[in-house]
């Protein structure tokens, strides 16, 4: 039996299903990135599995658990969850935000933070680096320090499974980097199973175990980075030319842009796709 | 300075303040006393003031002091719940529907009295509750209700409650000077019935609030934050609502409508101890309190021996307190 596994999953917010059809696995010390186009439904299906969606149909079982029929509490001690960076309304310290964490790991509301709990937090914060920085307001902090602070603070959950929302965005190259090494020692290290939404392919190609590609709303595939990485997949989920090459001092595949040529922009459009695909017919 | 000094200092202070408030409160007034004059009024039980001091003074004292602490109450749990700290306890239209209930009530011509409660009273009261329950229940016919679209409906209805009023108003401008009762706010009229009744809505209140003061902390971050960390959410904001509903409305019922106390208070008191929840609500209601206090004491004295609306009081005094916290130099 799989530890995480997804099958036929179909989550939106209202309206039309965002995504649909959508089955998946995951191990444990597995680092799977969910890699789309602007609106192709990642961060919906990393949403969905923690059941985080306002429509949600299909099954989603951890541990054989069916996750349908779990309260939120105990979910929440399966899967953690890490939103986008946003801007905090309320001027929490970053010690105050990674023991949120904690609240629900308690026996009662009104239990107060235990040995274990305070153990778990610092520890927590000190994986992160973000131990020195406990008594900062969250609105004193960058972007990357932010980011660190909501990875802290999902670590402090203490579930096997950690679900992350496009961890690089807002954040620079160096903190990027960070983020992503982080999560890579979580995963070697401490066997955790990673999930990730991301629009950087090069980053998730350098980290990640293996790689989904999903394109309005359904997975068109899946593997490793070596198999993934490849001209014509590309160009069918993203709709850009690019080059894939070997990088010389890891030895993993990336990809560079392409400049199709003069009269056509960088980036082609779905019907730029399907012009040059007849074309080629 | 760290958080926890802060509060213990603001603890000092508010106890030291309140208990100030209510010896003044007891003493000041049309009727010169002294100190051993109240203290042999309240022990004796039947000197020449004490129906000055335990018919009127405490009594008026003791209510001011509990819708305070109701308002900012609700005014800490409506600015959590909406992720926003310009909320206040009628943003919902609790107002708008309770004086709708009032002046209906004087146009009537109704005369009842129940627990403490006069016909307007209950009319207030009655109002306000259904205008917040039908904005709650039409903002919940879309399938996926958000803050927003509660909030939205809430100003909408507000705004026709308050048209409904003025049109009453308009028909019969005999009723208007006893209608600015209800717009300003008074606690001339308090009574001992309507000191118990407010006083065990704020206590249960401030049980289930204090009870779910974590979930408000989670709440804060955004519904989805809140839900991985295991919050049940769409429950815990019905409690809340309902909580914010009840005591905004128990207090437009007895006092009318006094404005800012729900709004600059536990904004206030965020300012001074940080926001967690589980020190924010309580230490906002005690806080609250003291401000209505304060606000009624001056209401009193200012023009004596006629009184001010204590809802021009607060916020004469609360709006440039207010624009003073929030444009004060921050320190790191």
């Amino acid at each position: 039996m799989k530890f995480l596994s997804v099958e036929n999953l179909e989550a939106g917010y209202g309206g039309p299903p965002v995504i649909s059809g959508i089955s998946l696995e995951l191990e444990p010390g597995e680092f799977l990135a969910v890699c789309g186009p602007n609106g192709s439904g990642k961060s919906t299906l990393v949403k969905a599995i923690q059941r985080l969606t306002p429509w949600l149909r299909g099954k989603i079982t951890v541990h054989g658990r069916n996750l349908f029929e779990l309260r939120t509490r105990q979910i929440a001690s399966l899967l953690a969850y890490v939103p986008q960076v946003f801007e905090p309304v309320f001027d929490f310290s970053v010690e105050e935000t990674v023991a949120m964490a904690r609240y629900y790991r308690q026996p009662g509301r009104l239990a107060g933070f235990s040995e274990r709990d305070r153990a778990a937090v610092e520890e927590a914060m000190k994986l992160t680096d973000v131990f020195e920085l406990r008594e900062k307001k969250l609105n004193e902090l960058s972007g990357g320090e932010r980011q660190r602070v909501l990875i802290a603070r999902a670590l402090a959950q203490d579930t096997p499974v950690l679900l992350l929302d496009e961890p690089s965005s807002h954040l620079d190259l160096n903190f990027q980097l960070q983020v992503y090494r982080l999560l890579q020692e979580l995963q070697k290290d401490r066997g955790k199973a990673i999930l990730v939404a991301e629009h950087n392919l090069n980053l998730a190609a350098a980290y990640c175990s293996s790689l989904i590609f999903i394109k309005d709303g359904k997975i068109i595939a899946r593997g490793r980075p070596q198999e993934l990485l490849e001209k014509d997949l590309i160009r069918k989920t993203f709709g850009v030319e690019v080059e894939v090459r070997t990088n010389r001092s890891t030895g993993l595949p990336e990809i560079s842009l392409v400049h199709p040529g003069p009269g056509r922009g960088l980036i082609q459009t779905g019907a730029a796709v399907r012009d040059a695909e007849e074309e080629e017919r | 300075m760290k958080s926890t000094s802060r509060l213990r200092w603001l603890q000092l202070a508010l106890l030291l303040l309140t208990l100030l408030g209510f010896l003044l409160s007891l003493k000041l007034g049309p009727v010169k006393t002294s100190l051993a004059e109240i203290f042999h009024a309240i022990t004796s039980g039947k000197s020449e003031l004490t129906d000055i001091i335990l018919g009127l003074r405490l009594p008026r004292a003791l209510l001011a002091y509990l819708v305070g602490a109701c308002l900012s109450l609700s005014g800490a749990i409506l600015q959590g719940y909406f992720r926003n700290p310009l909320a206040d306890p009628f943003i919902l239209g609790a107002s708008s529907g309770a004086s709708f209930g009032a002046v209906l009530s004087l146009q009537l011509g109704l005369a009842l009295n129940l627990a403490g409660l006069s016909a307007q009273s209950l009319l207030a009261l009655l109002f306000s509750l259904l205008l917040v329950s039908s904005v709650y229940l039409i903002s919940e016919r879309r399938r996926f209700q958000t803050t927003e679209s509660l909030l939205l409906t809430g100003i909408a209805a507000g705004a026709l409650a308050s048209a409904l009023t003025s049109f009453l108003l308009f028909r019969r401008a005999d009723a208007y000077e006893q209608a600015v009762f209800w717009l300003l706010g008074s606690f001339s009229l308090a009574d001992w019935q309507q000191v118990w009744l407010i006083l065990a809505a704020l206590v249960l209140a401030v049980l289930i609030s204090q009870y779910l003061a974590r979930d408000m902390n989670l709440l804060s971050l955004g519904d989805e934050t809140a839900r991985s960390l295991g919050c049940p959410v769409r429950s815990v904001r019905r409690v809340f609502l309902l909580l914010a509903t009840l005591l905004a409305s128990f207090s437009v019922s007895v006092a009318g409508i006094i404005g800012f106390v729900g709004l600059i208070v536990p904004h206030a008191v965020r300012l001074i101890i940080g926001p967690d929840h589980r020190q924010l609500f309580l230490h906002s209601a005690l806080a609250g309190g003291l401000f209505l206090l304060v606000s009624d004491l001056l209401a009193r004295l200012v023009l004596t021996p006629s009184e001010l609306p204590v809802g021009v009081v607060t916020a004469a005094f609360g709006a440039p307190f207010f624009i003073y916290l929030l444009n004060r130099p921050r320190s790191s």
